[in-house]
């Protein structure tokens, strides 16, 4: 009796397997990179794909030489314009294996409905990178690099080395639509700029570089960060970081790096506008400086160190907070966390609330451990 | 039954046996008494018989009555220790066949029939398909009562007993079922006896022919577990299961086998503890990789490939431009490829097979992959199954099949395919008793004492401090309706 | 009738089957940001430990499952009953397909037929009936295992990125909501419901099914919105499916991503679901109506309905809004689990 009811089993699902449609690996331009500029019309697509035909079939990858192909299509939406892509290159687009996607300075505004091409689709690629350009995206994604399989990799590197050195906080897929979904609506993202310095990497000699932050809110693209406003950043939004900053110290130039850093972020409403009293501490020491004698010093470095990071810390709110009424530091969690009803009181205009907000910043380095010498 | 006289007796047995040419008959006087003596070429001893029957029966100078000869055979000779009377002609013809002779006395209706068994058998060698590193290098032959020797000389106890019995209506093999008193559930060793008892067979000439007899009627496991190594069963005996040997074959039996004791082998008891829990997952993974990886692989090639790293995306996808097949059809061609050559370099003599392995690895290895029929990256993938799937030999064959399924599955549906066969699979796996102990115990349901010995494998300190028992995995009782 | 299964193999089969319902949402669910999800979580499940009491009262002193003890007091309310349940199995079933195949054709299955999709489902639950709940909750020890094991690797990988700062000292977000949610999470137990007839097949100390499966659930349901809420924060409104997008943002080096192996496990876990409900149903059938082979021919007609009202479903939504409504209020439930048990109660003290 079962073999009865499974033999037409067998033959239906045998008879339904072609229903299933898929390409082959060879068919699908694997995406390295999108970019995506905004035109009068619609959008531009920029794609970075890896290139098969190029490469052996026996061995690895030859990673030594670029085999990446920059291709650009058009369409009034992101997707039409994929569609577009797709059609002219022959091959079924995946924009799942995007490791980066940079936006134009143009089309860095509804970022939210902008990602939710990558966002909603299965296949996409939460951990891919976002950095906004500071022309347009396919002026970084067509500089050339003269080693490795895509440029991508390249600009992978430098995001994520940003953080290593305190520059910027790498903004991935999630993170950004996180900050996106927030109140007010806004996130920072990593900005990236071409140089034309005769760098050697690339072939035309000119290479990409990490400028600084672009603040981005619904508007679009609102107020650059510059690398000092991206470290205070890093500081008030991720614990643990390091940074290196230069200061003046009797009129001699020290330089100091701050690591283990905390920020401790007091929110309170004070004559009906929001409060934020900061506080950040940080473990230093003394990289290299001309002074006779650092270790003398200390104290006098450790204020001017505790000066600097304020200052920075300040600026970014200043350009974000109060200028545009964007939460780049993710504000909102420490009002609820510190108290909900403060919450309940300020999350109806929370924008306005922001722009009056009244930021009181101390930050306090600690020399722990001076160096190897001093003296 | 038997005639006073004896050429009336001789003309019947030589009628029932067809005139067989093997049947050797001699006739002689013994205290002035014909009698003869009848047996098998080849089955017996002949030395043993001129010695234990020919030699006593000759020294016999006084004249005696045809009775008080019987009684003098029967009572007062020493001629053997396996030693019985025979009344009917059967008797006589089974004993016969069996390695023994019968003595037939003229004017007596009744015959001897005494054990001399003596034909020639294979020498005690290491197993062929269950080598371990520490360890006997001692194997079941083909002969029962060597194997039960073997097992004896483990089990020196009164504990360990044999019991045999003659089954199959043409070939009338020994089978001997060995159980260990106070450990073996009495109702489980009266199912295996009756069962045995009631085999339907009329040929055996292996372990497997009984086997199915024994289990349940599953398309791909079953909860009999085969041995070639005297020391296993024995061990499996210990822990209260119950040991079928087949005289002719070099497999033992036992039941109840549960999934898990596939992945556990003798050498993991002799290395340290620590080190025998990582070979045992090494093996759960290698069953894993065995049965799964190509069908994931073509699943995530042909549908997902988004989940695969991006550099070796690259690579297979460079890899697979210049193969003509999609990645199912190389996935297929090379796994038949593969059994193909399995298949043929098992049975092959080990001259003719070393012609094949190189043949294989020369063709497939390389030219395959450079001129460009496969990509190499299935080639790969198809070789860590493959040799993942020998690391558990005894599953091997469900092994094979599994993975083509999983292909099939994978290549045509994706990862969906793969769940709804792993689903499938899994619950039929589940729904496997061995004799009332659940065949996935005790994984599922899940026994912390259990897995002591299962993935784990506590020490020898500890296992001492408690009698093995593997009816407290899941405290169920033994169904003695099982099969 | 008692029967072969462990008790803690049914527990964790009606875990599994649970947290099913937390990972493969309806199609219109919407999980807000906010520490209201963990109240919304521990009162449920209290309140639905609170209403299984009369269950574990009707069930203690008799062998076999609730409706077995009905029967035996009257058959009259026991074959109403028993309707009236086979109903409640039918919508869990049609719900839990609709909810399988949501989940399945956003993500795995992609523009794939949904025909193709309840062919290989119905297959593998016609296979799951053939082979007895015994072999489904053994199944479900190891669908469990996975499970845990996913859990943990996806716990593992997003902890770094959890930032505690978005918990928040509250207990209540928003008062208006907090009462219909409480409901709709307690009306998805409907495994308690399920034990009602499943229980009776358990071999030993089947008192502690419940609570060891309200345990299980309750701790992995507040592991994953502590994980939704530290992780995803305010975009946890956006997300459809949070379990999935968790293990989508899981590298595990060998794989890019876990996604695909989470939907795979949670199919598995919707698969076990439809199959304890089948033999539920074929369980209500035995005790209230007949005992024959029309009991399995109903089970699999049962089956057959299941499937084609969740592709109905599928294609038209608003076919179960009604449905959907009357099972989140939580009163199906609350009656079986509860009601039902008291009768069964009174007709027995009645009787005696």
């Amino acid at each position: 009796m079962k073999k009865f009811v499974m033999i037409p089993l067998i033959a239906l699902i045998a008879a339904l397997s072609g229903c299933r449609s898929h390409a082959e690996l060879n068919e699908i331009a694997i995406v390295e990179a999108i970019g995506i500029d905004r035109t009068d019309d619609g959008y531009t697509v920029t794609l970075q794909y890896f290139n098969t035909d190029t490469s052996g079939g026996t061995t690895a990858i030859d990673s030594s030489q670029p085999n990446a192909v920059t291709v650009s299509g058009k369409g009034e939406t992101i997707e039409s314009a994929l569609e577009a892509l797709s059609y002219s290159c022959g091959k079924s687009i995946m924009p799942g294996s995007a490791g980066l996607i940079v936006f134009g300075r143009d089309a860095a505004r509804d970022l939210m409905d902008s990602l939710s091409f990558a966002m909603a689709h299965y296949s996409g690629n939460p951990r891919a990178y976002i950095a906004v350009s500071e022309t347009t995206a396919s002026d970084i994604l067509n500089v050339k690099f003269s080693e490795g399989n895509a440029s991508v990799e390249k600009l992978e590197s430098i995001l994520r080395n940003a953080e290593d050195i305190g520059l910027s906080c790498p903004q991935v897929l999630h993170q950004a639509a996180e900050m996106l979904c927030a109140p007010t609506g806004s996130t920072v993202l990593p900005l990236l700029a071409v140089s034309e310095n005769g760098s050697e990497l690339t072939e035309e000699g000119n290479t990409v570089q990490l400028t600084g932050g672009a603040v981005c809110t619904a508007d679009g693209y609102a107020a650059t960060l510059t690398p000092e406003d991206m470290s205070g950043l890093l500081m008030l939004t991720r614990d643990g970081c390091k940074c290196e900053m230069t200061v003046i110290c009797r009129g001699k130039t020290v330089r100091v790096m701050l690591y283990g850093t905390k920020a401790r972020i007091t929110p309170s409403l004070a004559g009906g506008k929001l409060n934020f009293d900061i506080t950040v501490s940080a473990d230093c020491k003394i990289v290299s400086s001309q002074l006779p004698d650092p270790y003398e010093e200390r104290n006098a470095v450790e204020r001017l160190a505790g000066d600097e990071v304020s200052r920075r810390v300040l600026s970014v709110l200043r350009k974000s907070a109060n200028s545009l009424g964007a939460d780049v530091a993710g504000l909102s969690y420490k009002i609820r966390s510190h108290s909900p009803a403060l919450w309940n009181a300020v999350s109806a205009d929370y924008r306005a609330c922001l722009t009056e907000a009244r930021f009181n910043i101390s930050a306090h380095p600690e020399m722990e451990r001076f160096g190897i010498m001093h003296g | 039954m038997l005639e006073k006289e004896l050429e009336k007796n001789v003309v019947n047995i030589r009628a029932v046996m067809r005139g067989s040419s093997d049947l050797t008959v001699k006739y002689a006087k013994a205290g002035g008494v014909d009698i003869c003596v009848l047996s098998c070429d080849g089955q017996i001893d002949v030395t043993r018989l001129a010695e234990l029957v020919y030699r006593p029966l000759s020294e016999i100078r006084e004249e005696l009555s045809a009775e008080r000869l019987a009684a003098m055979i029967s009572g007062e000779l020493l001629i053997a220790c396996d030693e019985k009377p025979v009344t009917e002609v059967g008797e006589v013809i089974d004993a016969v066949l069996g390695g023994f002779c019968a003595i037939l006395i003229d004017g007596c209706g009744k015959g001897y029939a005494v054990g001399l068994q003596g034909f020639e058998t294979r020498s005690v060698t290491q197993p062929e398909n269950h080598r371990n590193i520490r360890g006997s290098r001692e194997g079941f032959v083909e002969a029962l009562h060597i194997n039960m020797s073997l097992i004896r000389r483990r089990v020196k106890s009164p504990a360990l007993s044999f019991r045999t019995m003659q089954i199959g209506g043409v070939s009338k093999t020994e089978i001997c079922v060995c159980a260990m008193e106070g450990r073996t559930d009495k109702k489980l060793l009266r199912t295996v006896t009756d069962k045995l008892r009631h085999l339907p067979l009329e040929l055996i000439l292996e372990s497997g022919f009984v086997q199915p007899f024994l289990e349940k009627r599953h398309p791909l496991f079953s909860e009999v577990g085969a041995t070639e190594r005297p020391d296993t069963l024995v061990s499996k005996l210990y822990e209260g299961r119950i040991g079928v040997i087949i005289d002719g074959s070099p497999f033992a039996l036992y039941v109840p086998k549960l999934f898990s004791e596939n992945f556990i082998m003798l050498d993991d008891y002799v290395e340290k503890p620590v080190f025998a829990f990582f070979i045992r997952l090494i093996r759960y993974l290698a069953f894993l990789i065995a049965i799964l990886l190509p069908g994931f692989y073509a699943a995530l090639a042909n549908f997902h490939p988004e989940l695969i790293p991006d550099a070796l995306l690259r690579n297979l996808a460079a890899a697979e431009a210049l193969t003509p097949y999609s990645v199912l059809t190389e996935c297929v061609i090379l796994d038949l490829f593969y059994e193909i050559m399995r298949e043929a370099g098992l049975r092959l003599p080990s001259n003719v097979g070393h012609a094949v392995s190189i043949v294989g690895g020369i063709v497939i290895g390389d030219i395959v992959v450079s001129a460009g029929l496969v990509g190499a990256p299935m080639l790969l993938t198809i070789a860590i199954a493959s040799i993942s799937g020998y690391i558990v030999s005894d599953l091997h064959n469900q092994i094979s099949l599994l993975r083509f399924i999983f292909i099939m599955l994978g290549g045509l549906f994706g990862l969906f395919g793969l769940t709804v066969g792993m689903f499938m699979l899994l619950i039929s796996v589940c729904s496997l008793d061995s004799y009332g102990v659940p065949f996935t115990s005790p994984l599922s349901p899940f026994s912390l004492k259990g897995m002591r010995d299962t993935v784990l494998r506590a020490g020898w300190h500890a296992m001492s401090r408690s009698e093995p028992e593997i009816y407290e995995m899941n405290g169920s009782e033994v169904r003695g309706d099982e099969g | 009738m008692k029967g072969d299964m462990g008790y803690r193999e049914l527990a964790a089969a009606l875990a599994v089957s649970r947290i099913f319902a937390e990972t493969a949402p309806m199609p219109d669910a919407y999980r807000t940001y906010g520490m209201q999800r963990f109240t919304v979580i521990a009162v449920s499940f209290l309140l639905t430990a609170a209403v299984y009491l009369p269950l574990w009262l009707a069930m203690r002193k008799t062998e076999g499952g609730l409706f077995e003890r009905l029967a035996d007091g009257n058959k009259a309310v026991s074959g109403f009953a028993g309707a009236l349940f086979s109903l409640y199995l039918l919508s869990a079933a049609a719900e839990t397909g609709l909810r399988a195949h949501y989940y399945t054709s956003s993500t795995i299955f992609d523009s794939a037929p949904s025909v193709y999709f309840y062919v290989f489902v119905g297959a593998a639950l016609i296979f799951a009936a053939v082979k007895g709940e015994e072999a489904v909750t053994r199944t479900a020890v190891i669908i469990s295992g996975m499970f845990l094991l996913l859990l943990i690797i996806v716990t593992v990988s997003v902890l770094p990125e959890a930032d505690t700062d978005r918990l928040y000292p509250a207990f209540i977000d928003d008062g208006g909501s907090f009462l219909p949610e409480v409901l709709r999470e307690f009306a998805l137990n409907t495994e308690t419901a399920l034990f009602a007839v499943l229980g009776g097949k358990v071999r030993e100390k089947r008192g502690r099914v419940i609570p060891l499966y309200l345990g299980i659930s309750c701790a992995v349901m507040l592991l994953m919105t502590f994980l939704y809420n530290t992780v995803f924060g305010y975009m946890l409104s956006r997300l459809t499916l949070p379990f999935y997008s968790l293990s989508s943002a899981v590298d595990i080096k060998i794989m890019h991503r876990i996604n695909g192996i989470d939907v795979m496990i949670c199919e598995m876990a919707g698969m076990l679901r439809l199959a304890l409900i089948v033999p539920a149903f074929r369980g209500t059938v035995r005790a209230c109506f007949t005992r024959g082979k029309a009991a399995d021919i109903a089970a699999v007609v049962f089956a057959v309905c299941a499937l084609g009202l969740a592709e109905l479903f599928t294609v038209y939504p608003g076919f179960f809004e009604p449905m959907k409504r009357l099972t989140d209020s939580g009163l199906p439930l609350a009656a079986f689990t509860a009601v039902l048990p008291l009768a069964a109660l009174l007709i027995r003290r009645k009787k005696a």
